[in-house]
This record gives structure tokens, sequence and C-alpha cells, in this order.
């Protein structure tokens, strides 16, 4: 930890960044993201095993847009979801300095793009073993019991927003499920618009999501949505060999195509 | 009680299916008369969201179908599509809608005979599965239900 | 709130036979919007125009829905009576009730019932319509012809005839393309070099037409009746304003021993030389590779012959920026080399020759000038083996398809042979004999019955060297397939028509399509020719597709006049049915998120970046922004637009969303 306030520090002392984001102790003892724009301030930041959350989120609020130039701490989710984020002209190399982490917490430094993309390569997705389990578990599920089980899950959906809310890569200004002309997803928190939101998501996020689960811890009454995206992950890393998060010049799937995709299902 | 008649939508693009469409017309070749068709200038304009739409508004079943691959009159909207119906179909599958009753075909402006014959095999395997209950339930559900 | 008008057509009974017509209108009365709703026998004649036009002003519609038959069929008909009742012609649709209703069903409830579904769902649509005026570009009247072989040659002739200007582009030092390298041409055997280079001369000294040789096309942008084109003008180390083409520094040059890519390889060329004695331009150029100078740092002779001192060793490639209305693409073809057949000896013997080689021999300008000898020893050959389809139609060589002008040359070549030779023999394998053309099959005729060539009709299976003679070993298949072995002095292969090299950079860079083998592709087969996908980009000669010289011609002759058409008006309309990106009042500019996702869809690269800069011109946001120009309406971006900013007129989402809601919520 020291070494990465130590960065942290320097970066903002010799004003090669306006500001750091990062974590630092929030009440109760839980964490929460901040920003530290002295070195000085620096003195607060902490990083440790609680430090989570998918803050790549916040290089889209206004406050890191403004910024001319920003550092940020970054564990491979916020990695893969910065390279991401590059890929689709939402952010450029050089406004942003990575002080990288590993899953284990150890501090590489700063990466620049190019380092970054070898970092991600070289650490696993945050893909947890009981998610596995679950896609196994409903991939043997008959339709009708996959049917059922998505609607009960979806059941308790108050459409908060919360899941979009914490998802680096739904960045849109306006989301399709604002729009009222035509009125595309119902915005009641019913069965039909809950299914519908959870469904555009996944393919808005299909060929794009970096897999760091965020919507699935963020979401108040537990839905797994994070399944849905890792499912499609698979598929597209399979099908098409494309995986998101690893470059920051990157066509994701569902923007090209090949000559030889499948087409067995098509009569 | 009369016979269940399901409701095909049929999602065309212009250049190639619609106008396989019309050469069925112009071969008086009959076919159901379950299908509406709705016409796209291209598949790859076809979005999914019109598809659960279209589930929603009480289809039974729907067709999407347009040129086949090299023969999209802008050269690669079908190729993009092919791509978002095959993502579309696994969410589809992993979630339990069932995509026995969305039905992908390429269907040429000379397939006047397949056209005829995609609608009514897609009509006859949509009767045998019947309405599509589960999926029209959600939106007529009460939401307090 | 809109008044639609509903106008059910019975096409004769061609609807009405099938669909209750009356009954249809007067559900279509009760549709809300619907001011106006009636049927008629014959829509689409000329009382039936009258009563949409007449219904259109008496009831103040605002939309119209002609339900009839395809809009494929009839629809810039009653978009002329829309406009023609004082409407924008983008408020009518099409009710689709004939080919998708009457002609397919029979008659009863259901079928009326599909039919008044149609209506519905177009009322829905129409009332979403949007005032659309057509797209006028601008038109830069100046073509691009890409390509200075026939038929190259042919299309700036006849654009610059037609008053406009041309700017031809040739990769070689002299235009003239393979044409220029053959000796005599079929079916009339008249000198080649004779019929082309007076046209060459024309292009030169045509007023109208910029030519530059020895040049490459670096990039290409913009669009129909609007391209900026970069060209790559390679260093020649010659001022081209200086030189007078007196030769001096090609006589004297002292490195002469470089291979004559224009006689391939026969002969050999100068380190400064000029393509050919009749090139077009008369100036030369130093090949960087061999010259002395370049290569050891000492030499330059030629600047000191040259009398006007033209040379010019420091000289730079040039990039030029020209723009153009329209394209020609006349880049020409390439043939197989001999060694590409391992059956035939991977090229490694001398005395099998390809048919473009055998041109070279036979032309007068040639290296044997115009006599038929070996290139081993220069003996004359005395039996000399022609093996047509060498590589074509053999897919198991990739390459299925026929070369189309093999057969013809080959007949030539055994005539000119026996003409040259009066003792030899000439043998012919051949699969068919495909003469179709005028003047062709005589002319086969004449090489059988006139000059003695012996057609034996099957494949050559091996060629091989035994005692300095080549062993051909084939088989007639017109006498039982027995085997035939032939002992020939030469053998001459008419190897396959391939794509010219750098066809694909060249069509990459052009954004048209080609086939697998990388031949560019036709608009249509049939209907489209010489037009390519892109529009304002056109076709000509063998880079199409195998050609001979008519056909070239009349193919280049063919994109003049309509590169012509083109530019016939000083701005082209277009159906303004294309997509954009939304803009709104700052501070949002768009939804548009300026992620680009859009742009790799795009298949005619009409997605620009467009940068919102605030009053100290600083970049607030990028937006995408579709070319009007450009945009051809396919709408895959406005599917792939997760924020909705896309959309398309004539399929916009409110329409699309609402035929649906229509269809089903009833």
């Amino acid at each position: 930890m020291e070494d990465i306030k130590k960065l942290a520090r320097e970066l903002l002392a010799d004003n090669k960044v306006q500001l750091v984001l990062g974590f630092e102790n929030g009440t109760a003892n839980r964490v929460r993201p901040a920003f530290f724009t002295t070195p000085e301030a620096v003195d607060k930041l902490i990083y440790n095993e609680f430090c989570i959350q998918n803050i790549a989120l916040y290089l889209k609020k206004d406050i890191c847009q403004h910024a001319a130039s920003l550092a940020i701490t970054a564990n491979p989710n916020v990695v893969r979801s910065i390279l991401q984020l590059a890929a689709e002209n939402q952010i450029k190399e050089e406004k942003i300095k990575i002080i990288g982490i590993t899953h284990e917490g150890k501090c590489v430094g700063l990466l620049d793009f190019k380092a970054a993309e070898e970092f991600s390569k070289t650490q696993p997705k945050g893909l947890k073993d009981e998610d596995k389990a679950l896609i196994e578990k409903i991939q043997a599920m008959s339709l009708e019991e996959k049917f059922d089980y998505w609607v009960e899950a979806f059941s308790p959906c108050i459409k908060c927003y919360a899941c979009r809310a914490s998802c680096p890569m739904c960045y849109c200004g306006k989301c399709n499920v604002e729009s009222n002309n035509p009125q595309w997803i119902p915005v009641a928190p019913h069965k039909y618009g809950n299914m519908e939101w959870h469904m555009m998501r996944a393919m808005h996020l299909a060929g794009r999501c970096i897999n760091c689960g965020e919507c699935n811890r963020s979401c108040p009454v537990d839905i797994p949505l994070n399944i849905l995206s890792y499912m499609l992950s698979d598929f597209v890393l399979e099908e098409f060999e494309s995986e998101a998060g690893l470059s920051a010049v990157f066509t994701p799937a569902l923007s090209s195509y090949t000559m030889v995709d499948k087409e067995n299902f098509i009569k | 009680m009369s016979e269940f008649e399901p409701k095909i939508v049929a999602f065309v693009c212009n250049w190639c299916t619609y106008a396989g469409a019309d050469l069925t017309g112009t071969s008086r070749i009959k076919y159901a008369t379950n299908v509406r068709i709705v016409r796209f200038p291209c598949t790859g304009r076809i979005d999914y969201m019109l598809l659960t739409k279209a589930f929603a508004s009480g289809a039974d079943g729907i067709i999407v179908s347009g040129c086949h691959p090299n023969d999209c009159h802008y050269t690669s909207g079908n190729f993009h599509a092919r791509r978002r119906w095959m993502v579309f179909k696994k969410l589809c599958d992993f979630m339990g809608i069932d995509t026995r009753r969305i039905v992908f075909s390429w269907v040429s402006a000379a397939e006047g005979v397949k056209w005829a014959d995609i609608v009514n095999t897609t009509v006859e395997e949509v009767r045998k599965l019947g309405p599509y209950e589960s999926y029209h339930k959600l939106s007529t559900q009460d939401i307090l239900a | 709130m809109a008044r639609i008008g509903v106008f059910i057509c019975h096409c004769g009974e061609n609807i009405s036979a099938t669909v209750d017509c009356p009954k249809v209108s007067e559900v279509a009365a009760k549709f809300p919007g619907v001011a106006f709703s009636t049927d008629y026998k014959y829509m689409c004649s000329d009382p039936g125009q009258s009563l949409v036009v007449n219904a259109i002003k008496e009831h103040k519609l605002t939309g119209i829905v002609v339900s009839a038959c395809s809009p494929r069929m009839h629809e810039p008909t009653f978009r002329r009576a829309c406009a023609e009742g004082g409407l924008n012609p983008y408020q009518c649709e099409m009710a689709n009730i004939r080919e998708h209703c009457s002609w397919v069903h029979e008659k009863g409830d259901k079928t009326d019932q599909k039919a008044i579904d149609i209506v519905r769902m177009m009322v829905e649509k129409v009332k979403r319509n949007n005032a659309l005026l057509p797209i006028k570009v601008p038109v830069t009247k100046t073509a691009l012809v890409i390509g200075g072989g026939v038929a190259g040659i042919q299309a700036a002739l006849d654009i610059a005839n037609a008053g406009h200007k041309v700017i031809m582009v040739e990769r070689d030092p002299s235009i003239g393309g393979h044409m220029s390298q053959l000796s005599e041409t079929f079916p009339t055997l008249d000198c080649s070099q004779c019929i082309l280079t007076p046209r060459m001369v024309e292009v030169a000294q045509n007023p109208n037409i910029k030519l530059y040789t020895y040049a490459e096309i670096e990039s290409v942008e913009g669009f129909v009746g609007n391209f900026n084109v970069k060209i790559r003008k390679k260093a020649k180390s010659v001022d081209e304003t200086l030189c007078n083409g007196c030769g001096m520094c090609t006589t004297k040059c002292p490195n002469k021993k470089n291979p004559n890519e224009f006689e391939l390889g026969m002969g050999n060329r100068p380190a400064i030389y000029v393509p050919f004695p009749q090139a077009v331009p008369n100036i030369p150029v130093i090949d960087k590779t061999q010259c002395t100078y370049y290569k050891n740092g000492k030499c330059k002779i030629c600047e000191k012959v040259c009398q006007p001192k033209a040379i010019r060793f420091d000289q730079e490639d040039e990039i030029i920026e020209v723009a153009v209305g329209a394209i020609a693409l006349c880049t020409g073809f390439d043939i197989k080399k001999t060694d590409f057949f391992p059956e035939y000896g991977y090229g490694k013997y001398k005395d099998i020759i390809d048919g473009l080689q055998f041109e070279r021999l036979a032309s007068a300008s040639g290296p044997t000038s115009g006599e038929i000898r070996r290139p081993s020893d220069g003996q004359v050959p005395k039996k000399i083996v022609f093996v047509a389809c060498a590589g074509s139609r053999d897919p198991a060589k990739g390459i299925e398809y026929c070369s189309k002008i093999c057969c013809m040359y080959t007949a030539k070549h055994a005539i000119l042979y026996k003409h040259k030779v009066h003792d030899g023999q000439a043998y012919i394998f051949y699969m068919d004999i495909r003469a179709a053309g005028k003047n062709y099959d005589e002319f086969t005729r004449r090489a059988i019955e006139e000059d003695q060539a012996q057609y034996i009709r099957g494949r050559v299976s091996r060629i091989y060297e035994r005692d300095g003679k080549l062993i051909v070993v084939g088989a007639d298949t017109l006498m039982n397939a027995q085997t035939v072995e032939i002992e020939a002095d030469m053998v001459v292969l008419a190897t396959a028509g391939v794509a010219n090299k750098g066809a694909e950079e060249l069509a990459q860079k052009l954004h048209v399509s080609y086939d697998q083998h990388k031949f560019f592709s036709e608009a249509h087969p049939k209907l489209k020719p010489v037009e390519t996908n892109t529009a304002g980009i056109y076709l000509a000669g063998a880079c199409q597709s195998p050609k001979d010289i008519p056909e070239s011609v009349a193919a280049a002759s063919g994109v003049a006049g309509k590169i012509a058409c083109l530019f016939a008006n000083s701005e082209l309309t277009r159906e303004p049915l294309i997509a954009m990106v939304d803009r709104q009042a700052p501070p949002m500019y768009s939804s548009c998120t300026g992620c680009f996702l859009c742009q790799p869809v795009c298949p005619y690269n009409a997605i620009e970046r467009e940068e919102v800069k605030d009053r100290n011109g600083n970049l607030v946001r990028e937006l995408a922004f579709i070319n009007p120009g450009l945009c051809q309406g396919c709408g895959t971006c406005v599917a792939v637009c997760k924020s909705k900013s896309i959309d398309i007129e004539g399929y916009t989402n409110l329409q699309m969303y609402a035929e649906v809601d229509a269809l089903l919520n009833s």
C-alpha cells in the first residue's frame, strides 16, 4: 500500500496529474472511492482487500472528465475497464496514469496502455466458482425452468438501475430505457419491463463486458445479473475469439463479423 | 372451439426476402394467412428489441429473413445481422425464451417457393407449440400480482 | 392531428377477387387518424391517381396509404401523386395487399383480416413519416481513370471528348497496358501497336486529359461527385518538363543488362529506360534498384550526356491531391507465370513460355524482331505445342473460371507461327474451343483449315525434357483417351488470366468489393455490369474478369457514358432515406456517446467523427456524423447504436415500433 501512496503523492507533487482516483476509509469500517487532489491528502488513500469496487466508473463522471489529467489505483478489473473504455473512444491515453495493482494487492507501478494490455493478459478474470456453477445449473434446466428461473430472479427488481449506475460500460448519456418515444421498455418494475430491461442490458454488454461483476454486487435485491454477461462473454470468446478489456484498440464482436460466422441456425 | 391460429410476424429486408415474397405473389403460390410482413431496408437494420416487442404484444412466432450471405444489397448488413442473431439466440436460450418460435432464414428475391415454405412450416411448428402464453403473460400480468 | 387517406385498389380483379375491398375500406375509415377511405378499380390509372390527388386537396390529408401492389412496383407513382396533391412525396406509404395477400391466399375472412392488418400497419407508419427533401450533392466534373491500358485509354478519350476533364493514372512509365505488348490481334490479325499507339498519342495530346505515369493511388476519400484522391507520383529521376525524349541517356547508360519487363525477361534494357520505343510519354525513368549511381554512388553518365539537363537524382516521390467526381477502374489483369505449374516443370524449362512471351517473340519490335526462336538456343522451333486452359477451368488449381481469351489467342498464335515458320507444325491441346464472338469461330477454323494447326482435345498431364526436346504427354479424349506424346521444340502455355498485382489493396482503398479471385465486382452481373457497389466508381476491362479487346473497349465506352450522364447535371439528387445521428442544443449536443462502434459496421465508410468545440476552440465532445452523400440507407448502424442516437428516415424507430404495435395490439 505504501508504494501506491508514494506513486500517487509523487504524481500530484510533480503536477503530473490533477487528481488521483482511489479509495479511502469510509464510515463503519467500510471503504469508499475518493478523489485526492493534493500530495497531503494522499495520506488518506488506502488499498486493501475491500477495495473491490470498479472505480473506472468514475472516469466518465464530470470531475474526471473536467480534469486535464488523472491517476487511478487500478486493480485488474479497473485496468480492463480502462482499456475497453479507450477502445470505445471514451478515454484518451495521454490523460490517464494507471497505477496497476494485481488481484493480490501488489502494486506493479505505472502502466501505459501497452503495459496495461500485457498486465490484463496475465490477470485472470474475476469469475467466481459459484458464478460458473450457477451458469451450468441454469444451462441444465429445461426451457420452462429457465424462463421461470429468470422471471422469478427478476421479480424483486425495483428498476433502481443500480446495475447500470455501477457499470463502467453503461456510460450512455441517455440510456435507451429512458426513451419514451417510442417506449422501448416499460418503466414500471413489472415482469415484462424487468425482463426486457435486463435482456437489453445483456445484449448491449455482449462482447463489451469486462466481467467485473459490479452489477451483481450493486444490486440491492441480489439478482445474478453478472452471469448473463459472463455467459455471453464466454460465447463471444468461443465463437468469435473476441474478448473485451484486453486491448485499447479493439472492435467489439457485435461491431464486426467474419464470413465464416456460424449459420447452422438459419434456414 | 376453432383451431389455434398462430400470429406470426415476419421481419424482412427489402431487397431479398420482401422481393422474394413479392415473387411468391406473382407466382400465385398459396401460403398460410397467419403472417404479417414488416419491411426493413436490410437485415442489419432489424433491432432485436422489436422481436421481444412482438412477442410481448402477442406474436406466437417470428420470422427474420434477409439476403443470403454475399447477396446483401449493402454488402455486409446480413453478416452483421447474422452475428447479432447468434448472440441474441444464445441469450434467449439461456433465459428460457422459446427460440423454436424464432425462425431465421435467407430467402432471396428468386426464392418465392422457399418463402411460402418458410411461412407454412413456421405456422405449423408454432401451431404445434401453441400460443406463446408465458411471454404474453409477462406483459399482461398485473404489476402487483 | 393526422388526417390520413386510405386508397384501396382492386387492381382489376387481382385484389378484389380474393379481398373484399369495400369492406377493407370501410374498416380502415374507422382507424384512428383516418380522414378518408375509398376503394377503386385501378388506383394506378390516371383517374385513380386523380382520385388520390383530389382527395388530398379536398380532405386536407396529411398522409396517404395506397393499398395495392408491392411498393417495389408503384411507390414512385404514388409518391408523385402525393406530391401533385400538395403533400411531401414521402408522406405516402403503400400497403402491399396484392403480392403479399390477394395473390397468395384464398378468398375468406382470414384474407380480409390480413389485408385490414396490413392497411392498419401502414396507417400507423405513415402517421409518423417525416417530410423529406431529396439530397442534393454537388458534382466535380472531373473523372479519374485508373490504369492506362486499352480500357483506360478508351474511357479517358470518350469522357474527354464529351467535354469533361480527365485525370489518368498509370502505374508503369508508359500507358498502353498489355495491348501494347501484343503482336497481332484476333480475329483480323491487324497489328496491335498500329491500332493502339495513335490512341495513346491522342491521350497525351488531348487538352482535357492530364496524364500521370509511373504513379499510383495513395488514398481515396469522399463519395460520388466528390472524391478526394491522393496520387503518389513516383520519382522518375527525370524532370519531365525538361526532357525532350532524345534517348541519349538510354543509349549511353553503361548498365544495360537488366531484365526487360516489357519483353517479359526475354531481353535486356538499361537502368535508365523507356519501356518500349512508342512509349507515351516518351520520357525515361531510372530504375533505382539497378542504377549504378543509386547503388554505388558513382556513374552519373546519363546526367553528363543529357543536353536539356533533365536528370534529377534527388527527385522524390510527389503526392498530388486531386478532386474528382467519378472514378473509372481500368487496372487490367495479369497472367499466371509458367512457374505456377509443377507438371510443366515449375518454369525451369526455358522453352516453355507463356502466351504473352509468345506475343513478344512474334512481335516485329520484340526481342527476336518477330522471328519465332526458342529462348534457350535461338533455334527456330519446328514442332510447337500450345496448351490451352493452362490453369483455367481447373478447380484443383483454385481457378475454376474460364480465362476467356486463350482459345482465341492460341488460334492466333498457331496462325502467326505458321506464317513465320512455313515448315513448322503447331499442335494445340484444348478442352473446348470457345470461339463465340463476331468472326471468332471463322478465325479458329482458319487456324485449323488454312494453317494446319492440329487441335487435340485433352489436357496435358506432363511436360519434361529429353535430349533437348520437350516431351509433351497428354490424352486425346476424342481418341478413347489415348495417350499422345509429342516431341516439341517449344511449348506455349495459355496460362490463366488472373487479377492484377495490388488489385486487393486498391479495392480496399476505393472501398469497392472484389470476388474470391480478387477481380473487382460489378454492382449487378447483368443490369449494372460497369458499376461497382460504390456509387461513382465504375469498372472497365479485365480488372473485372478476363476480357478481350473489343469487350474491354465496349465496357470502357459504357463507363464513359455512365460518367457523362453523372456529369450532365451539376448536382446529384439522391433519395433522402438515409441514417442520421441526433443533434440537440448544448450542453447535450447529442445523445451520441462517441463510442464509434457504429463506424466499423458501415459498409460505405459514411460515419465520420465530428468534433464539437467550445468558443475557445477546446474539444468538448466527439460525435458520430453520417455523411449524407455516402450513406446508402441500410440502417445497420441504427440497430448497433446502444443509445438509439441514430435513426434512419423511412424506417425510423418510431415507424417500425408503430408497425409492430399496430399489427398485434388490435
